[in-house]
């Protein structure tokens, strides 16, 4: 508590930390100069073409203006496009379920030793199953439909989403709590005023991961 | 009738050999309207005794009355003031003050007129769009007060409440505090270590010892208000608590008490910068 205090105290007047953290990770361009990008794709450019020329092998390594070109007819194809809706629609229906599970579980499971204590040995021993092993399963249950893709984007979704909001919740001063309690907040008002700000961004980073997770395993 | 009363309270940590009992059968009364200070070491129990009090953590044995009636976990019938502030970081000084008039029945009318006499009261008007980090320490301290005392509690607790302030901040809010019980008239246990803060508001200190947290000494503190530092008879009080807190530490003798009090000069923040003072002040 008392390192806590400083650190409040010292933060005053200037950007809290948090607040500081959120800007330096919000985007990977968000920080960089144009110049700045200008020359990493530049360089990025100048070494694939060596590299290509040094094959010379479309099989190996194609060279930028040929993908560039493939790449720009690929954005112009309707199917293509109507591929990429589909996939992005996926995504993001898998991650909401992710959302849905993980968010109210991590909570449960963060406000409650008990609820931890039944649910952590299931999630746990589900979280070392490898994420191919499930696929000949899914497609016995779900057919061969959209059925494994979003089990399988939920399924590396959920984790990263519930670890972090049980870390979030975890992470909350038992003070805000009895505060809350004593100043006669029910359970409902507790979460929405208390958790979900306390543990917000925990929650956001999770769900940053289980993003990307998602995408990179419909790929 | 007393508006609270602690009866025969005792709590323990650990177990089988570690046990440590902290507070064995304490008990206390305190009438309504009456500012009541609970004096005492560091590690002797004030805090287990006032959140249990509050309701935060239960006691072994006993029971706490208010207004007769036993209580049960927390509630709104009994304000804290948490040593930390405990004010929402996510919420401005406005929503912090506004939080525990939503959690109750209040229509929206009453609570901005209960939202701008407390602000006054705190001298944080003008202030209300601020966010806790934007604060000075003096400032959240009014913060929290005031926000404890929105729905007008039967009693109010506060544990060392100005406790993560320096000496000059210290003073200053002391004055404050008096000014805003004075106008508010509410009951109140206090806890802290300090004889200064406990001569300064109190009508009367009660002296916890060390082990088992008994209350070795009972002194009313007969002074009239607004307190005046100055009178002989304060500092004879101060003298008479700070022998009666030297006996508390169970005749570990002053040298305890010296590295006592140099332990808790340590611990204590930097001093505040000459804006953060000059906050403080214009709250005069
Ligand atoms: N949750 C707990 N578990 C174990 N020991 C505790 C707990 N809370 C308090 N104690 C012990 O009880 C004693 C009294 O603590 P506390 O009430 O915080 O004292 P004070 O507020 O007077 O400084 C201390 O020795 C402390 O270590
Ligand atoms: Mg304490």
């Amino acid at each position: 508590m008392e390192a806590s205090r400083g650190a409040v105290r010292r933060s005053a007047g200037v950007t809290p930390p948090q607040a500081r953290g959120k800007q330096a990770n919000g985007g990977f361009l968000g920080w960089v100069s144009r110049q700045q990008w200008i020359l990493s794709v530049g360089v990025i450019l100048i070494v694939w073409q060596l590299a290509a020329a040094h094959y010379d092998a479309e099989i190996i390594l194609p060279y930028p203006a040929a993908t560039l070109k493939a790449l720009a007819a690929a954005l112009v194809d309707p199917e293509t496009l109507i591929n990429l809706g589909i996939t992005l629609g996926r995504v993001l229906t898998g991650f909401a379920y992710a959302l849905i599970i993980g968010v109210p579980l991590g909570m449960a499971m963060g406000a409650s030793k008990k609820v931890r204590r039944v649910v952590s040995p299931i999630v746990d021993s589900v979280r070392q199953v490898p994420i191919m092993a499930w696929v000949p399963l899914t497609i016995v249950w779900f057919g061969l439909g959209d059925g494994p893709t979003l089990f399988l984007i939920t399924m590396v979704g959920v984790f990263p989403i519930l670890l972090s909001t049980i870390a979030g919740v975890d992470n909350i001063s038992p003070d805000f709590f009895h505060a809350a309690r004593s100043m006669g907040a029910s359970k409902g008002s507790i979460i929405k005023n208390v958790v979900i700000p306390a543990a917000g961004p925990d929650i956001l980073t999770g769900a940053r991961l289980a993003m990307s997770a998602g995408w990179m395993s419909v790929i | 009738m007393s508006k609270l009363e602690i009866k025969g309270v005792s709590k323990q940590f650990g177990a089988g050999d570690t046990v440590h009992r902290v507070l064995d059968d304490v008990g206390m009364r305190i009438a309504e309207g009456e500012f009541v200070t609970l004096l005492g070491p560091s590690g002797c129990g004030k805090t287990t005794l006032l959140t249990i009090v509050a309701g935060f953590q239960h006691a072994d044995e006993g029971v706490v009355l208010l207004s007769g009636n036993v209580t049960d976990g927390p509630g709104p019938d009994r304000g804290f003031v948490f040593q930390s502030y405990a004010l929402f970081p996510w919420m401005n000084v406005r929503d912090n003050v506004l939080f525990p008039m939503r959690q109750v029945a209040m229509s929206a009318e009453d609570q901005e007129r209960r939202l701008a006499e407390l602000l006054a009261l705190a001298h944080l008007s003008g202030k209300e769009h601020l966010y806790p980090h934007q604060l000075s320490g003096g400032m959240k301290q009014r913060t929290a007060l005031v926000r404890a005392l929105a729905c007008s509690p039967e009693v109010l607790l506060m544990d060392e409440p100005l406790g993560a302030l320096d000496y000059q901040m210290r003073m200053l809010l002391q004055g404050e505090l008096e000014a805003i019980f004075m106008r508010e008239r509410v009951t109140v246990l206090m806890v802290t270590h300090d004889v200064e803060e406990a001569v300064f508001l109190s009508d009367r200190v009660l002296v916890m010892g060390l082990g088992g947290g008994r209350i070795v000494r009972d002194l009313k503190i007969d002074l009239p208000r607004p307190r005046q530092r100055k009178s002989e008879r304060y500092h004879h009080y101060k003298d008479v608590l700070t022998d009666a807190l030297r006996d508390a530490m169970g005749g570990a003798g002053l040298e305890a008490l010296e590295r006592l009090e140099m332990g808790a000069a340590q611990a204590e923040l930097p001093p505040l910068s000459v804006e953060e003072i000059e906050v403080g002040m214009m709250g005069q």
